[in-house]
């Protein structure tokens, strides 16, 4: 970890534009849970807050949250032609990269976790038996996944911001719904399997598509596999000039 | 300053770079040991490629890149002896001068003391020390070039490579820049610099590597090189008391190509530039006639460098 | 072409000399306001499919509409296998279920329209011609709503195709399925135009591509997922108008409006609204969206 690189980075990750986006998303999350408590059937309470954090807070927030911070890490750098003057340092640049990862994650579990536990704690009226923290916790990790994918993701390629919506949009999303099986390799899912670890939440109101073994072994792979792939490819990155 | 490493500073041996069928540098080799040299060539000839692949941003295809005395790809430890100075104009915008120096600084490895005090020189060596506590965003151009060289020199490196550095300075920052990168040569440092803009490199660098189309067309002092294009003559103007008798002296000299007489002035064009240097005083003495003035004409780097671009 | 002979004549003396660079001026015809922004109208709509540049271009557009016909494809395959199977989709539903395909197409592309133009800096040199302001942007939307039309076209026009061919009597089949000839020319129309204005209306307030994909399909993900929610959990009012703000659920109350063919899970029915409402609200988006990007072009410093 390297306290300079980590402080550039989160100037840049936390610039203006970007926070007030983000800040609006998760503003959206507890309008939402506001209007509930004003105007939703309070019996429901429950049922509605895991609705809530699964279908806006999991779905939406996390990985909107995650593919700006993801993919802005080191890909705005690289963009902008800036990633010179941190590569061009005698660091190793694994150390450079696993720092940019963790602020990167760090600003995800903050800008998601956040909101979803406030908007939780209106809907649910409190804790609600776990289910607010249950999801919250489980938000925490499946950040972590996201932000580790779309870091690799932006150093594989240049448009890695529609790529990531692409793979959260169809691949979690449409595919997921019509097989099956993609079930498995979807971080959502991983981070339902959490979410329903840790929050005690009766089936009917919510149940998870995958078993805990499987989600946490897949959630190991992704984070091995995605920061290994970054690590390499940030160590082996070509930079040409603008006029050759 | 580091250890001197081993060898010379810079070594490239029959290096290229290609991408699919496009050959950007082509079995280039030189080296280069303390000194100003000037990469020369137009836009597109592989003058950039060349300089990232030094600093460890590109990967040679084939042949070696060597810096201070090892490869320069996949070897951080490399940027302990190198400062580069890249062409791109983006740099953080939201630090101010003296925070990116010195952030360059730390990330070198110094100590937050020491960082300081290099910083503060480095700053001094661009003159950038107005302006030093405002956010790089608001810089002109030139300021901006400043902070980029006083980034780069921080950490004293003994090898100092630059992408066009002179782009957007003014003319009293350009001699400025020139001035501070003949200091450095002097104390013993290797610096490359990459220009499309022959006033420059005629000025600053001590020898030129003339970059066209991916080759290395001439390396060396540029009035050594022009001596050595045989296969073109060099002109001369010469004033003397009878112009007009003297080219008639000099027809009959073998080695005269051609003359031009116009407005007090003598034009001699010949392919032997030693072999004239050393007759047209006698020939002169014999003529009776006196010469005021004998200056070679073409010996600039723009027609070293015209002539080289159009083989 | 009618080239003018050059206004300065190449000449020489011992100290200056002018070149003769062959540069010559154009004293032709010239073509006017219309034919410029006909240019740009094509142009732009060949860049929204990313056709003339480079193959990375067209990864994104091109790969999209394989996502969105390829179901398409597959109805028919399933038809053809097996005849008289219930098949996932039909022309009534077949956007609406896609539809976030279509969404991630606006997101993607339109930046690459709009965005690049301001990033690059180049709008000067479009105003400096013949081409008004209001006409590049009512040229640009137009492009990029005849693109967003044709890659909602051709899933229709292949289950149409589909349906005609693999009849055992063609032209009869044909004659058949002409009276749903409206809706597969009819919805790709209604799709186009309110996410072309809403896509381009935000994209043109940022010369960040990055920035406004992000945007845009936040808006389209999160006013979806928000009306859901509201829609299930409250009650009243609010449980039949949250769904309303997810422009698809518009388009599809539009959709039944005007073509007739409703959808079973859209809540455009529970809404309680009667249906030309929907027809209303989105010719609001279309109109205010338009106005957007035109006052937005009006005012741009370039």
């Amino acid at each position: 970890m390297n306290g300079v690189i980590a402080g550039i980075t989160l100037r840049q990750l936390l610039s203006r534009r970007r926070t007030l986006l983000l800040l609006l998303l998760g503003g959206v999350l507890v309008l939402v849970a506001l209007v509930f408590r004003l105007a939703g059937d309070e019996s429901r309470a429950l049922p509605f807050t895991a609705q809530l954090l699964a279908n806006l807070g999991v779905a939406v927030l996390m990985p909107l949250v995650a593919l700006l911070f993801g993919t802005g890490a080191i890909g705005s750098e690289l963009e902008d032609g800036t990633a010179v003057y941190l590569l061009a340092k005698p660091i190793r640049r694994g150390a450079i990269l696993l720092t940019k990862l963790v602020v990167a994650s760090g600003c995800a579990i903050l800008v998601t976790c956040g909101p979803m536990l406030l908007a939780g704690l209106i809907a649910a009226g409190g804790l609600g038996d776990g289910v607010v923290l249950g999801f919250v916790g489980a938000a925490a990790i499946g950040s972590v996944l996201y932000s580790a994918l779309f870091v690799a993701l932006s150093l594989t390629t240049a448009r890695a911001l529609v790529f990531g919506l692409g793979y959260v949009l169809i691949w979690e999303g449409v595919l997921s719904g019509l097989f099956a099986g993609t079930r498995t390799f979807s971080v959502r899912q991983i981070t339902l399997a959490y979410a329903d670890l840790f929050a005690d939440v009766p089936p009917e109101v919510f149940d998870a598509q995958l078993d805990l073994g499987t989600a946490s072994v897949m959630a190991a792979v992704v984070v091995v596999t995605a920061t290994a792939l970054a690590i390499r490819r940030v160590s082996m990155i070509e930079i040409a000039g603008e006029t050759a | 300053m580091t250890d001197t490493p081993a060898g010379p500073a810079i070594e490239l041996a029959n290096a290229s770079r290609w991408y699919g069928n496009v050959v950007a540098v082509n079995d280039v080799s030189f080296r280069l040991d303390g000194g100003v040299t000037g990469l020369l060539g137009p836009n597109g000839a592989g003058k950039s490629t060349i300089l990232h692949m030094m600093a460890g941003f590109l990967a040679p295809s084939s042949g070696a890149v060597t810096v201070a005395g090892a490869p320069s790809w996949r070897r951080p430890e490399m940027y302990r002896s190198i400062g580069l100075v890249p062409e791109r104009e983006a740099v953080y915008p939201f630090l101010t001068g003296r925070q990116f120096v010195r952030a360059n600084a730390r990330l070198q490895g110094m100590t937050s003391a020491d960082a300081e005090v290099a910083t503060a020189r480095a700053i001094g060596q661009v003159e950038l020390n107005d302006a030093q506590d405002r956010p790089i965003g608001t810089y002109s151009k030139g300021m901006r070039q400043r902070a980029k060289v006083a980034a780069a020199l921080v950490h004293e490196p003994p090898i100092l490579l630059l992408d066009e550095p002179f782009n957007g300075m003014d003319p009293r920052q350009r001699l400025h820049m020139m001035d501070l990168l003949r200091r450095m040569a002097a104390d013993g440092r290797t610096i490359l610099f990459s220009s499309h803009i022959l006033e420059e490199v005629e000025r600053v660098a001590e020898r030129v590597l003339v970059i066209v189309a991916g080759r290395l067309a001439a390396s060396g002092d540029f009035r050594e090189i022009r001596r050595l294009m045989t296969d073109r003559p060099h002109t001369f103007t010469l004033r003397s008391t009878d112009n007009r008798a003297l080219a008639a002296a000099l027809l009959r000299e073998p080695t005269i190509g051609g003359v031009e007489l116009s407005d007090g002035l003598l034009t001699v064009r010949t392919a032997d530039f030693g072999a004239f240097s050393r007759a047209v005083a006698g020939v002169a003495r014999r003529a009776g006639i006196r010469l005021h003035e004998l200056r070679p004409t073409d010996e600039s780097l723009e027609s070293v460098f015209s002539y080289l671009v159009r083989r | 072409m009618t080239l003018r002979e050059p206004a300065v004549a190449a000449r020489e003396s011992a100290t200056g000399a002018i070149y003769d660079l062959g540069y010559r001026g154009y004293d032709g015809p010239r073509l006017g306001r219309r034919a410029a922004v006909s240019t740009l109208f094509w142009a732009s709509l060949r860049s929204a499919f990313g056709l003339k540049r480079s193959g990375r271009a067209k990864i994104v557009p091109w790969g999209l509409s394989a996502f969105l016909v390829a179901p398409a494809a597959v109805v028919v395959a399933i038809s053809a296998l097996v005849p008289g199977a219930p098949t996932p989709f039909s022309y009534d539903d077949y956007l609406w279920n896609l539809g976030i395909l279509v969404a991630l197409f606006v997101a993607a592309q339109a930046p690459e329209l709009v965005s690049s133009d301001q990033r690059n800096r180049v709008l000067s040199l479009y105003f400096s011609h013949a081409l008004l302001r209001s006409d590049y942007a009512l040229a640009k939307l137009g492009a990029f709503a005849a693109a967003l039309f044709a890659l909602a076209l051709v899933p229709m026009l292949v289950l149409f195709v589909g349906k005609v061919l693999l009849a055992a009597d063609v032209p009869q089949a044909f004659g058949d399925q002409l009276e749903n000839l409206p809706q597969v020319i009819g919805a790709p129309v209604l799709f186009a135009l309110p996410l072309a204005a809403l896509g381009m209306a935000i994209a043109a307030y940022t010369p960040r591509r990055a920035y406004a994909t992000g945007a845009i399909i936040a808006v389209f993900v999160v006013s979806a997922a928000v009306g859901a929610i509201l829609g299930e959990a409250t009650t009243g009012t609010i449980a039949r108008l949250a769904p309303l703000i997810d422009p698809f659920v518009i388009i599809d109350g539009t959709r039944d409006w005007l073509l007739g063919a409703t959808i079973a899970e859209s809540p455009v029915h529970d809404s309680g609204l009667a249906l030309w409402w929907f027809g209303a609200i989105e010719l609001a988006i279309v109109l205010i969206g338009t106005a957007v990007v035109v006052w937005r072009y009006r005012r741009i410093a370039a």
